[in-house]
């Protein structure tokens, strides 16, 4: 996908006479484009083959939207991120629907205590968490960034508590706030070094599958 | 074809400059980020 888009915005550039840096920023802001909407209609469709679309999209955006400022470990390629994202997504959205049929209320406020207690810490330990493609130096950018996951997380607290609230009376509220958990947790486990690593060893499952048969 | 590829390079560069701004990519892959957009 990557190559496809670096070809068509070498086309751009071509055609409207811009320099490589330029046609470096064009391919970069077109490769976000694609990604992102098709990560996003992809966890949307299959949302709706389970019947669960809101959670999907709770899943996909308390994700991206902490992946902002946190940072967090990376696939190797953009076709195997989107699988990864739309996968998790779903999963996560029909994990959520199941959970909310049984009204546990002490059962969820024990998970949402320990669970943003434990996103905090790894806020506070780890992030932001960058990449050698976008590597983060400054002392300054790093307490932005710190900063920033730290007020997202806060505003997911309080969304949290307004979910369980009202999910006293209604199953898809609980759902909902099921879901923004998973979200929460996942994005938080993929700073942390034992995400790395589940993420490399995911990283390395598309070898398996392209591997040839020996006889 | 050249006003259509005018608009997808603005576009492109304005969504390129709001990712700039952020950690890493919004999802879980990152290309390489040009050099003129970097902010360490």
């Amino acid at each position: 996908m990557e190559k496809i888009i670096r070809r068509q915005a070498s086309k751009i550039a071509r055609s409207l006479g811009l320099d490589a840096e330029r046609e470096a920023v064009v391919a970069y802001g077109l490769i976000a484009i694609v990604q992102i909407t098709i990560t996003i209609l992809l966890a949307l469709l299959f949302g709706f083959i389970i019947g669960a679309p809101v959670e999907a999209m709770i899943v996909c955006f308390s994700v991206s939207i902490l992946r902002k400022y946190s940072g967090g470990a990376h696939a190797h390629d953009a076709e195997f991120c989107t699988v990864v994202s739309v996968v998790y997504c779903t999963i996560a959205a029909l994990v959520s629907r199941l959970l909310a049929v049984n009204h546990q209320a002490v059962l969820m406020l024990i998970a949402i205590a320990v669970v943003y207690a434990a996103v905090y810490w790894i806020i506070y330990r780890y992030c932001p968490v960058d990449s050698p493609n976008k590597p983060i130096k400054t002392e300054k950018k790093i307490k932005r960034m710190r900063r920033g996951s730290a007020i997202i997380v806060t505003v997911y607290v309080a969304l949290q508590l307004l979910f369980y609230h009202f999910g006293g009376v209604s199953a898809a509220f609980r759902s909902y706030g099921i879901s923004l958990l998973l979200g929460v947790s996942w994005q938080a486990l993929t700073l942390t070094p034992i995400g790395a690593i589940l993420l490399n060893k995911l990283n390395d499952l598309p070898k398996y599958f392209r591997k040839e048969d020996p006889r | 074809m050249k006003k259509l590829y005018g608009l997808v390079a603005a576009v492109s560069t304005i969504v390129a400059a709001l990712v700039a701004s952020s950690a890493c990519y919004i999802f879980f892959y990152q290309p390489e980020e040009p050099a003129s957009l970097r902010n360490e």
